[in-house]
């Protein structure tokens, strides 16, 4: 079952509009685009356990337009990781439960990393920027596959909370899975145009993250073991892919690998 | 030699089918159900692969080692080897898996690849495997249902 996009507690419009009066008049988002990938391995090490680290980055290519909004992230991840044997995601997130009350109304054993992202509310003249911090959950159980939470949270000039629900799916090879993401549209105001995610950077891994067990009684935190990194690697590296669509019908594709450490 | 369970026999020889120029009740006697549950823990660090040894009960009570490579998202190859007294049995075949919380579970068929001394000639396909393994402890049960020729 996948979860429901979500928007909560967004106060938005009235922080939009505010905006968009400081700004100007809206116009439209619909530009053509450029898409940017980038990925890392910390540490970068054959045969460590790892954190994976990816980004995308939208570009447009109209001088001072915003570019058209992203509806959906399929990034394609390397064969050999070893995700099923590290201990990221030991527990659950409901997705009710990450809208209510944040990432604090999860499990701390439900992090499977953080990162940020960059939206652009569309406007005469520059388009008006604002980041937000995202943070990676695993989502409630699921016998098909296994689901990934993005909670991202914006505080100015727009104060929203929004779950991104992706799911972990088959691939081909040279790749193992696929975590393709719908990410929702993001309203500035009713009629209005919609927000454009511009980045997001984000890290599948133990690096930053501590859990929690229980042992003789007390809660114990610990390190999550991280993703295991072949032992050989691949010619040309560990290779990813982004696939990218917009609002306005188009697609784009981006390609990365992690080079083979020396 | 390790015997089946007799339950387990006399279900075989009753639905067994008999080869022409051979002996019915001969034929049926090589046809075992074979019901084991597996308790296994992992041997090394795992990659991409469980590695796993422990022991079995069911229709034979014996040593067991189990290799569950995960291939994609929801694929994993498994390889189990039994080990009753007077030879050994190696099965391998696909499962689908999946990861829950704090553990992965693992469903699919195998089917008998190799034998040894008793059990040089054992066969058998379609042979039910299903467990689930601990993402914490790579602590693994596995349970292993369905027929075999010897």
């Amino acid at each position: 079952m996948r979860a429901r996009v979500a928007i909560s507690r967004a106060r938005t419009a009235t922080a939009i509009a505010a905006v968009m009066l400081c700004a100007g008049v809206p116009v439209s988002a619909q530009a053509a685009q450029t898409v940017t990938l980038q990925t890392s391995f910390t540490p970068d090490r054959l045969g460590a356990r790892t954190t994976i680290e990816f980004g995308f980055h939208v570009h447009s290519t109209i001088p001072r337009r915003a570019p058209s909004p992203v509806t959906e992230v399929d990034l394609h991840l390397p064969a050999g990781l070893g995700l099923a044997t590290s201990t990221l995601g030991l527990a659950n997130c409901d997705p009710q439960a990450l809208i209510a009350g944040g990432v604090e109304g999860c499990p701390a054993n439900a992090r499977i990393g953080f990162g940020s992202a960059v939206v652009a509310v569309p406007a005469e003249g520059e388009p008006v920027e604002e980041a937000g911090s995202i943070t990676a959950l695993v989502g409630p159980p699921n016998s098909e596959h296994l689901e990934v939470l993005f909670y991202a949270e914006g505080h100015a000039p727009v104060f929203a909370q929004l779950v991104f629900p992706g799911h972990v799916l088959e691939d081909e090879p040279p790749f193992s899975g696929r975590l393709d993401t719908s990410i929702p549209l993001i309203p500035t105001w009713p009629g209005g145009p919609d927000v454009a995610v511009t980045s997001m950077t984000s890290t599948i891994g133990p690096r930053g993250l501590t859990y929690y067990r229980h042992v003789g009684g007390k809660i114990v935190p610990f390190h999550p073991r991280g993703i295991a990194v072949p032992a050989r690697c691949p010619r040309g590296g560990f290779p990813f892919r982004a696939d990218i669509t917009f609002l306005d019908g188009t697609h784009q594709t981006a390609a990365s690998a992690v080079r083979c450490p020396r | 030699m390790a015997q089946a369970s007799t339950g387990a026999l006399d279900d075989a020889r009753a639905r067994a089918l008999p080869v022409r120029g051979e002996d019915p009740l001969a034929w049926a006697a090589r046809e075992v159900n074979l019901q084991e549950t597996g308790h296994l823990h992992a041997v090394g660090e795992p990659g991409t692969t469980f590695n796993e040894r422990g022991s079995a009960t069911g229709t034979y009570d014996c040593s067991i080692v189990g290799r569950l490579t995960i291939v994609s998202a929801n694929r994993a190859i498994a390889t189990f080897t039994v080990k009753p007294k007077g030879g050994s049995v190696t099965g391998r075949g696909s499962a689908r898996f999946a990861q829950q919380g704090a553990n992965g579970y693992f469903g699919g068929t195998i089917s008998i690849v190799s034998g040894t001394g008793s059990f040089a000639h054992a066969s058998g396909t379609n042979i039910g495997i299903s467990g689930v393994i601990s993402r914490e402890t790579f602590a693994l049960t596995v349970h292993v249902h369905g027929k075999i020729h010897l």
